[in-house]
């Protein structure tokens, strides 16, 4: 005996299943594409990628000058600014939305004129150390370091939690990268203290992922803080 | 239906409601309140007000929470996707001609289509500031990411609502049922759960370090959106609760094409494809209840309701499948409970 056709509700139920499957299959293929854009694919959202380049090599120019002539702190040394200058470039995009960020925060009009400006500033750096970070305070995902005064910090403004990422999270991952490797700067809640604080306040600190129990929490203290000095910075210690 | 599957969408409502608490305060400070206040800012809070689900939001917070993140850190991403749909059913009320939102006059039906289509701009303009703050809460290339990829799900939704307009203006009759994906993939799925998700999951990776995979969540969001625009299609046709809030069989007077038009199309009894075909060739004007009333009888005959509902479970079948590619290593909590009980909630909805 012929099987029977199905009639207007079994076509149609027999239908869907195939219907599924074409949802299925074409979602499949729209997935696959998605995963061949992860996050280390950023693209700076501002500017194209040639001109950021171009314009940290610029600024990087001036901090392989400055450390050849001995300008910067101590800790850098020639070839580390090399490394540093070409670790920059490479990650321009990252870079890019660091300036970004600082660019609103310190109030600059344009990421061009951040950068611009940036590699025209006379810099000194002075690093502090506040405290070594507990299993706890990882475990917390923060750590707070209390009794501090303006006289031990100097002037500083609050920044972005992100801006200043782990010292020493290098291209290489060598432990001698840069002479500070194992001290953290990452502020997520700095108060604003002016020259004239004096009362002690606590600086909360993010614990970065990579962090280690043992490690340093400290600061990077700018003397003068200008504006720019500050994005030099934070621009090497992003590297 | 289940004792077991009724139970669990009455968690999933729950759950929901839950998190729409918490987003509607976030929201509510998301708007402000200042001149010219009676030409625009009295009318930003207009829908949020009249009630929703908060999908989008919900997902993105439980996405944050299910890979092991602070949820708080979600909050500003979660506004801005219920922001970003606000400003869109604003549009779509103009585009659609639709008139009532929620049981009341759409935006453009009590202010006029100028001040409405200036509401829509406004709210997605206020979605960006929402990504904004992301910089305070989340590593700087992150919060970029979370940008990129919002302006991404914009023009994809962009794209699908062309394809659906684009495909009634020119009365395109030869709309086929993979057409129909694209679209829907396109209109629905991305700004609804796909993103939410994947960059909720991204967000709570931050802090866990527990690994995202990219593509099952996609899959997943895919469907799940599917699953959600078949579901729409069906109520608006057959939609009987008071709570849908929208003109019962508007999608056809509109022409849209929807799953069970375009199965009528693709019929293999001619007179019936060619009844629907001419039906969506008639102006928008000319199309009339009793017309509506023909071509709904011609779907139950042709059997285009069990097609869809069984469409639908079959659907609902495949996001269990993804869900446990995307999310089944996860640590079991009610977050992840959300997650793997919403296509059922979804199948069962009636508003």
């Amino acid at each position: 005996m012929a099987p029977r056709s199905p009639g207007p509700v079994g076509a149609a139920i027999e239908q869907a299943a195939a219907e599924a499957s074409r949802f299925v299959a074409k979602g499949a293929e729209i997935a696959s594409g998605v995963a061949g854009r992860p996050r280390t694919e950023l693209t700076p959202p501002i500017a194209g990628e040639e001109d950021i380049t171009r314009l940290l090599g610029e600024l990087l120019g001036e901090v392989q000058d400055r450390t050849r002539e001995g300008r910067l702190a101590t800790s850098y040394t020639e070839s580390q600014g090399v490394d540093v200058m070409s670790g920059l470039v490479r990650g321009a995009a990252m870079a890019a939305g660091v300036a970004l960020t600082l660019a609103e925060q310190f109030g600059f009009s344009s990421l061009t004129d951040v950068v611009r400006n940036a590699g025209r500033q006379e810099v000194s750096v002075e690093h502090i150390d506040l405290g070594q970070v507990a299993a706890g305070d990882i475990a917390r995902g923060s750590v707070v370091i209390e009794n501090v005064t303006s006289a031990e910090v100097g002037p500083v403004r609050p920044v972005a939690t992100s801006l200043l990422g782990p010292l020493g999270r290098s291209n290489t991952d060598e432990p001698s990268y840069i002479a500070f490797q194992d001290v953290i700067f990452s502020p997520r809640s700095i108060p604003v203290l002016g020259p004239r604080d004096a009362e002690r306040v606590g600086i909360t600190f993010a614990v970065p992922r990579e962090t280690r129990p043992g490690q340093y929490v400290g600061l990077m203290k700018t003397l003068p803080l200008t504006q720019t000095a500050a994005l030099l910075q934070i621009e090497v210690l992003n590297q | 239906m289940s004792r077991g599957l009724d139970a669990r969408s009455h968690s999933v409502h729950e759950h929901l409601e839950a998190y729409a608490a918490v987003v509607n305060d976030a929201l509510r400070a998301a708007l402000p309140e200042r001149e010219p206040y009676d030409y625009l800012y009295r009318l930003l809070p207009e829908y949020p007000a009249r009630g929703g689900k908060r999908l989008r939001p919900a997902l993105c917070i439980a996405a944050a929470g299910a890979f092991g993140g602070d949820r708080a850190d979600a909050m500003p991403t979660a506004v801005a996707f219920e922001l970003l749909h606000t400003a869109f059913m604003v549009h779509d009320d103009i585009e659609d001609q639709s008139t009532l939102r929620r049981g009341r006059p759409t935006i453009h039906e009590q202010v006029g289509v100028p001040l409405a289509i200036n509401v829509g701009d406004a709210l997605f303009a206020l979605s960006l500031e929402q990504l904004e703050q992301n910089f305070a809460v989340l590593e700087t290339d992150l919060a970029l990411w979370v940008m990129r990829e919002f302006r991404e799900t914009t023009m994809e939704t962009i794209e699908g609502q062309a394809l659906e307009l684009g495909w009634q203006d020119d009365a395109v009759t030869r709309v086929s049922a993979s057409d129909y994906v694209t679209m829907v993939y396109k209109k629905t799925s991305w700004y609804t759960s796909v993103q939410p998700c994947r960059i909720g999951a991204e967000i709570g990776s931050a802090r866990s370090r527990v690994p995202v995979d990219h593509e099952a969540i996609t899959l997943w969001g895919l469907l799940v959106g599917g699953l959600f625009q078949v579901v729409d299609d069906l109520l608006n046709v057959s939609g009987v609760d008071p709570a849908y809030g929208k003109t019962t069989c508007d999608d056809l007077i509109e022409g849209k094409r929807t799953l069970l038009v375009t199965h009528l199309l693709q019929h293999d009894v001619p007179d019936v494809s060619s009844r629907m075909s001419d039906f969506l060739r008639l102006p928008r004007r000319a199309r009339n209840g009793e017309q509506v009333a023909e071509i709904v009888d011609l779907m139950r005959t042709a059997g285009s309701f069990d097609y869809v509902q069984s469409c639908a479970r079959c659907l609902a079948k495949e996001c269990d499948a993804a869900f446990e590619r995307a999310f089944g290593s996860l640590h079991w909590t009610p977050d992840v409970d959300l997650l793997a009980a919403l296509p059922s909630h979804l199948l069962e909805r009636t508003a």
